[in-house]
């Protein structure tokens, strides 16, 4: 099994969670300036891996936002078709009442 | 006259009691794009705050008395980052963050054209579109000197309401289908969303004891200059303002914690009822569900709320 570099990132980090927790339960001043430091160290271990996982593409998202964005342009013509649906039917409602009002006259 | 007055009113009746159910779906429309809307400006703060953190560990990762080809500067070709390149590189990560919010941003404007759709109002705009159109009918109305009011014929009114159920039904119909197309494409944004905050915890939490523990070694180091015995006066006072001033940072960083642990907890909140309220809206008959919806607005509120908490 392959390890991710998102996996090693959630490694670290909980070692590094756990470094602080010794730290807080150590007094004496060498042991916590070895601590200290073995946290610095490993956090920029952290930062040059993630830095290499941020490197990483991301097909399915990018997928998924053009996927999106033809969905709103849909959305943007489905209004437009709409709209001339109803100012169809409103002018064979305006016919209908000159219509009306025609066959009143006459009548 | 009295029945078609009568016909009309029915016709009224039943086209509001088709429409009522599809109101109460379309109003959650509505207020799911505006959680959308807000949860895709904090997802702006959330992606600044991402590269602040960032800045913070690579200031606290400058080690000046590192070997030219330090393992923490090898890239994935196995070639070796120069110094300066080293220490300056989040090229990636501000990559990362561009391409994840435009994602957020883009699911914001998709929920403001269901919206759109949803809240489609024909009456003003339609009459106006229809007279600028209906040039032969005006002139008709005007050659015969009569006004084509559709509110004074019963039939061009029962016509009008037709209209508008199926119209409101037609409007009904694309948001459930366009919503429901979407739905895997809203996942994806989200669940990376989710990954992002889950990365942003970790790089937080990374960069707070990583900043402790620096500022403490310093502090260390600078007491030690100071009480060596050749120390000057004035390389005494340097040491004091430089200790002091970690001193400051240590205690704003333990108060500026629990805002951003807050932020963080509540954009993961609603990230989780966000994708809940979107699967709601696709029912046509919310019941239940309709708590889906409400749940994500109180939770963008909260978010919101969060959010100014931080920039105070």
């Amino acid at each position: 099994m392959t390890t991710t570099l998102e996996q090693i990132l959630d490694d670290l980090s909980t070692i590094i969670a756990d470094l602080g927790v010794i730290r807080e339960n150590v007094s004496d001043a060498t042991d916590r300036s070895v601590i200290n430091n073995q946290i610095r160290d490993l956090s920029q271990w952290w930062r040059a891996i993630d830095d290499q996982r941020a490197a990483q593409t991301n097909s399915e998202l990018d997928t998924a936002k053009t996927a999106l964005a033809r969905i709103t342009q849909d959305l943007a013509s489905e209004k437009k078709k709409l709209t001339q649906v109803a100012v169809v039917i409103h002018r064979g409602a305006q016919a209908v009442a000159i219509a009306e009002k025609v066959a009143q006259r006459l009548v | 006259m009295l029945k078609t007055s009568l016909a009309t009113e029915l016709l009224g009746i039943l086209c509001c009691a088709s429409v009522l159910q599809g109101c109460a779906n379309m109003d959650a429309v509505g207020q799911f794009a505006h959680g959308a809307q807000a949860l895709s400006d904090a997802s702006a703060q959330f992606y600044d705050m991402t590269l602040e953190s960032d800045r913070q560990l690579a200031m606290l990762g400058v080690d000046l008395g590192a070997a030219e080809n330090s393992p923490k500067c090898r890239t994935q070709d196995g070639s070796f980052l120069p110094p300066w390149a080293c220490a300056t590189r989040g090229e990636n990560l501000l990559s990362e963050t561009r391409r994840n919010r435009a994602a957020v941003a883009a699911l914001a404007q998709y929920a403001q054209s269901l919206n759109d759709i949803a809240t489609f109002d024909d009456d003003a705009k339609v009459e106006k579109a229809a007279q600028e159109l209906s040039g032969n009918l005006n002139h008709a109305a005007k050659t015969l000197d009569i006004a084509a009011n559709t509110q004074e014929s019963a039939l061009a009114n029962a016509i009008s309401g037709l209209a508008k159920v199926y119209i409101d039904l037609k409007a009904q119909n694309v948001v459930h289908n366009k919503a429901k197309q979407a739905q895997e494409h809203v996942a994806v944004i989200i669940q990376t969303l989710k990954n992002d905050i889950k990365r942003q915890q970790q790089r937080l939490a990374v960069a707070r004891l990583n900043a402790k523990a620096t500022r403490e070694e310093w502090f260390n180091a600078f007491r030690k200059g100071y009480q060596a015995v050749d120390a000057s006066l004035t390389n005494k006072a340097a040491l004091s303002i430089a200790a002091g001033h970690l001193v400051e940072d240590e205690l704003v960083d333990m108060v500026a914690e629990q805002p951003g642990k807050l932020f963080l907890e509540d954009l993961e909140r609603t990230t989780d009822s966000c994708l809940q309220a979107h699967i709601a809206i696709q029912d046509p008959d919310l019941k239940d569900k309709a708590n889906n919806v409400g749940h994500f607005v109180n939770d963008a509120k909260n978010l919101l709320s969060s959010a100014r908490r931080l920039t105070q």
